[in-house]
């Protein structure tokens, strides 16, 4: 219970955090308050970055006896200047869910029973012996960046292998490849700071209202400054964002295709688009023809002209697009004569709804290519901004390289100079690496999800801290078919019971967010990094530590490919007196920092493709810094805002404006792609009349694993819904929270129908969110994907809507 | 008890004056410094439920056009016993439970 001081203390504590905020500038006070505790008081504050979303929010994190008992946004942060949203001011809940896994469990005679640390590592380590190339590893936009570079060297430079692949490849892959093929290398150009400075936000079917809702206050905080900031929404539904937005453009599924092209249609017809930027700075692109029917053509494509591209985008007149997009002709007008004023600053935000798509690198290239054909880029406001839904998703997974094909630091796996690269900053033997990528994550789960001798090669699956029984598209095919395959294990470390340890035949108990050191990488190129506050309750272990200890037992079992070229193990660890630490033994992981120790090795990658990061000790003292983050003369790191950009970005040679030092094209140019807009796989028909979108709701995060045992949010939105449309509902007779079967070709759930809600989709759209693990949509979504990032597409599929009795 | 930091934004019509006077009055609230529209404010209410619901009346309050919150106290034992009283919040138990 709290003493009348403590009251007193917690009250001041949150008024003084209320007013900084208010205030906007206020961090004295705030400071003033943490640096005034009650004599005796325990509680200690300390930094990390929220544990949910990908926007990087940093919170205050009190801790008093062991436990989290405060939360309050940071002053400090420049992402959220002291706010948080309603997850991040739970965040510290997530912790304490009554159902947290304790020990290590495993499968015995259809019965998931309780086993030593010894036991499950012996397990491991047996399994990956017996059969080293059908194991695979899944991992995930939560894991640390420590975590992602333990694992990716373990499976690339350990067991020479690149079956390793994340859940980014879920949600933000197609905005990989919209920047490879834009840029030539990955992450945006710009940064948060846009959102205050851009006169016009577009939300290319993004719902930052609640998906970003921190981003969104920042956005519209600006207009009770009295700041005129336009918001257009381009949305399939009414959501929360809609609600706040100056113009509402609701387009058909697919039609973000025809919006964009439209837009460079009247730039060209206008002959108002930046010539001098596109003169300097951009190249025209086009995909090249199919190499045989069954491969698309290279992703990078072959050059066009201007006329070509001229030509290519005429029929893409405002008339044209209504009828492709639904949106209207003046409506298209008005965004190309938006687009076309040099008087406005334009910032494009997208996140699922452009990359959750089977056209998703090509939705992103044309964004991308009518900011720059604009010369709405590269400028405060000016900017095209692909914001991601996890934490790290940029920072481990991106950076880091932990997907089938990359290596860190932006190298390939398929390029023979790249492996070698990686070799020797590796310390392992030239050829270690695999030239072949191994599975993305669609194709991994089909090949674990088929018969040995049927073709199904992946035989043993370890998923960290990422739930893909729920989120998986087609999850009867793509996951619960394990079920009934015997020679399929699956190892799953996790944080509490999920539809993914369900079918797990080895669960073993993870720490997480403050019981573990970390370091994350949001959204704008920002690393941060947090200490360890409280233990991991039981037996949880560091997710890291979990994959070092299967390292180090396979070394013992005689694997050569855990020792480098010296001899010693990969994850060889001194302490400053050059002594080794047996950081495989649990008793001694945190006798060093082996956070440190790894983002020391994994720095050097950062600086081929010049995201570069600074010493570990920098980000100990920041609330983050965005790459590429370079050392001044007077020993300082300087992070970067603006990439390509001469005023701000360090390697643009002077004199040249803007500089794309990866270009594709070999001459620091862009690239303005031209791609068609054309129809999805599945579309609504007489027996499948309905398009169905997925997605996530406010108060929950992604698969609901954490905040699902939050009651305040639980309580909050409890179970998943379908939104309808009320005329939809009225033709078919359908009363508001009657419950009705969501149908597809691959499977079906109960759902309340949720009628003129917090959502409202169109006529001939139903929308459903995907948090609610007693209601897995995923067994109803396609899983078509895009083919050059491999990112399956949640928000398209056809579904007919049947009344129950 | 929960105590909570807000930032509440007041619209700049009669209603945002409105909305003024009806926090001044809410004995669960403790008023701050005001810059411009934003005020910073205080909650405190017996429980994380109430402090919650409490929260969703702020927002839906007319001439209030938006709530942030900057802190919160998770009261430790008031919180684990919240949690311990819920059971499972999952419906559908899995089968290694």
């Amino acid at each position: 219970m709290l003493t009348v001081d403590r009251r007193a203390f917690v009250k001041a504590s949150a008024m003084a955090a209320a007013a900084a905020a208010a205030s906007g500038s206020n961090r004295a006070l705030a400071l003033t308050v943490l640096n005034n505790q009650p004599e005796g008081s325990p509680l200690k504050w300390q930094k990390a970055p929220c544990r949910f979303c990908g926007t990087g929010c940093h919170v205050m994190v009190g801790t008093e006896n062991g436990r989290v008992v405060a939360i309050q946004g940071d002053q400090k942060a420049e992402v959220n200047k002291g706010l948080l949203c309603v997850k991040g001011y739970h965040v510290g809940l997530a912790l304490y869910g009554k159902d947290r896994l304790t020990t290590p469990m495993l499968r015995k005679n259809g019965k998931m029973v309780p086993i030593s640390w010894e036991e499950a590592i012996e397990t491991i380590a047996s399994k990956i012996m017996a059969n080293p190339k059908g194991f695979a590893l899944y991992g995930s936009g939560q894991w640390t960046i420590g975590e992602g570079f333990a694992g990716n060297k373990f499976m690339k430079a350990g067991l020479g292998s690149n079956q390793i692949d994340g859940n980014p490849r879920l949600c933000m892959s197609s905005a990989v490849t919209g920047f490879l093929s834009t840029f030539g290398v990955d992450e945006p150009p710009g940064v948060y700071d846009d959102i205050d400075a851009c006169d016009v936000a577009i939300m290319w079917g993004n719902n930052m209202a609640e998906m970003h809702p921190v981003l969104f206050s920042r956005l519209v905080d600006r207009r009770t400054r009295g700041e005129k900031v336009t918001i257009i929404d381009m949305t399939t539904r009414r959501t929360r964002t809609s609600d706040l937005a100056d113009h509402v453009l609701y387009f058909k599924p697919h039609g973000d295709l025809a919006i964009a092209n439209g837009i460079a249609h009247l730039m060209v017809k206008s002959d108002k688009y930046d010539k001098d930027f596109v003169a300097k700075h951009c190249n025209f692109r086009k995909l090249g023809p199919k190499p045989d029917e069954k491969t698309p053509p290279d992703m990078l494509g072959v050059p066009m002209t201007f006329e070509e591209f001229a030509a290519a985008v005429e029929p893409y007149t405002p008339e044209k697009v209504e009828e492709l997009s639904g949106v209207p002709a003046e409506k298209i007008r008005m965004l190309g004569d938006l687009f076309m004023r040099r008087d406005v600053r334009i910032n494009s935000f997208w996140c699922m709804g452009m990359n959750q798509h089977t056209r998703g690198t090509a939705i992103n290239c044309i964004v991308h290519g009518i900011h720059l054909m604009s010369g709405h880029f590269g400028k405060p406001g000016d900017a095209a901004t692909s914001l991601t839904g996890q934490p790290s998703a940029c920072g481990t997974v991106r950076e880091v390289g932990t997907l089938c094909h990359l290596l860190p630091g932006g190298r390939l796996v398929a390029n023979a100079e790249h492996r070698k690269e990686a070799e020797k900053l590796w310390n392992v033997p030239e050829g270690r690496i695999a030239a072949k990528p191994g599975y993305h994550t669609v194709e991994m789960f089909k090949r674990f999800n088929t018969p040995t001798d049927q073709g199904g090669d992946i035989t043993t699956l370890w998923v960290q801290v990422t739930n893909p029984g729920q989120t998986l598209p087609n999850l009867n095919r793509n996951f619960r078919a394990k079920k009934d395959l015997a020679d399929k294990f699956m190892i799953v470390s996790d944080v509490y019971p999920t539809a993914t340890t369900e079918l797990a035949d080895l669960i073993l108990p993870s720490a997480m967010w403050v019981e573990k050191n970390g370091m994350y990488g949001n959204s704008e190129r920002r690393t941060q990094q947090w200490f360890k506050m409280v233990s991991a309750p039981g037996e949880a272990r560091d997710d890291c530590w979990q994959l070092i200890a299967v390292s180090r037992r396979l070394l013992d079992k005689g694997l050569d490919g855990m020792k480098g070229k010296d001899g010693k193990w990969i994850f060889h660890t001194t302490d400053k007196s050059g002594k080794e630490v047996p950081i495989w033994d649990w008793a001694h992981y945190y006798d060093v920092n082996v956070d440190e120790r790894l983002f020391e090795e994994y720095r050097p990658f950062s600086t081929k493709k010049h995201k570069n990061l600074a010493p570990y000790q920098e980000y100990v003292k920041s609330r983050g810094l965005r790459w590429p983050v370079v050392e001044q003369a007077d020993g300082s790191w300087r992070e970067t805002r603006w990439r390509f950009s001469e005023f701000d970005d360090p390697f643009v040679a002077t004199g040249k404006g803007f500089q794309f030092y990866h270009s594709v094209s070999k001459d620091d140019k862009a690239l303005i792609w031209f791609r068609p807009h054309e129809h999805p796989p599945e579309m609504p028909d007489a027996e499948f009349p309905f398009w169905l979108c997925t997605g996530r709701v406010l108060e929950h995060w992604h698969s609901g694993s954490m905040t699902r045992r939050i009651p305040q949010l639980h309580r909050a939105m409890p179970k998943a819904y379908v939104e309808m449309n009320r005329e939809d509902a009225v033709k078919l007779g359908i009363r508001n929270t009657e419950i009705v079967t969501v149908k597809s070709r691959r499977g079906e759930i109960d759902l309340p129908v949720w009628i003129g809600g917090r959502g409202d989709p169109k006529p001939g759209e139903v929308f459903v969110p995907f948090f609610d693990e007693g209601k897995l949509i995923n067994l109803v979504t396609l899983d078509e994907y895009d083919p050059y990032s491999k990112q399956p597409d949640y928000k398209k599929c056809a579904v007919t809507i049947v009344r129950k009795g | 008890m929960a105590i909570s930091g807000l930032v509440v934004t007041l619209s700049e019509d009669p209603a945002g004056a409105a909305a003024l006077t009806v926090l001044n009055s809410e004995p669960r609230l403790t008023l701050g410094e005001r810059f411009g529209r934003r005020i910073a404010v205080v909650a405190e209410t017996p429980s994380a439920r109430d402090d919650r619901e409490l929260f969703d009346e702020l927002r839906a309050m007319p001439g209030i056009t938006q709530v942030d919150v900057t802190f919160v106290h998770l009261d430790t034992e008031p919180a684990v016993s919240e949690l311990s009283q819920q059971g499972p919040l999952v419906e559908e138990p899995h089968a290694h439970r």
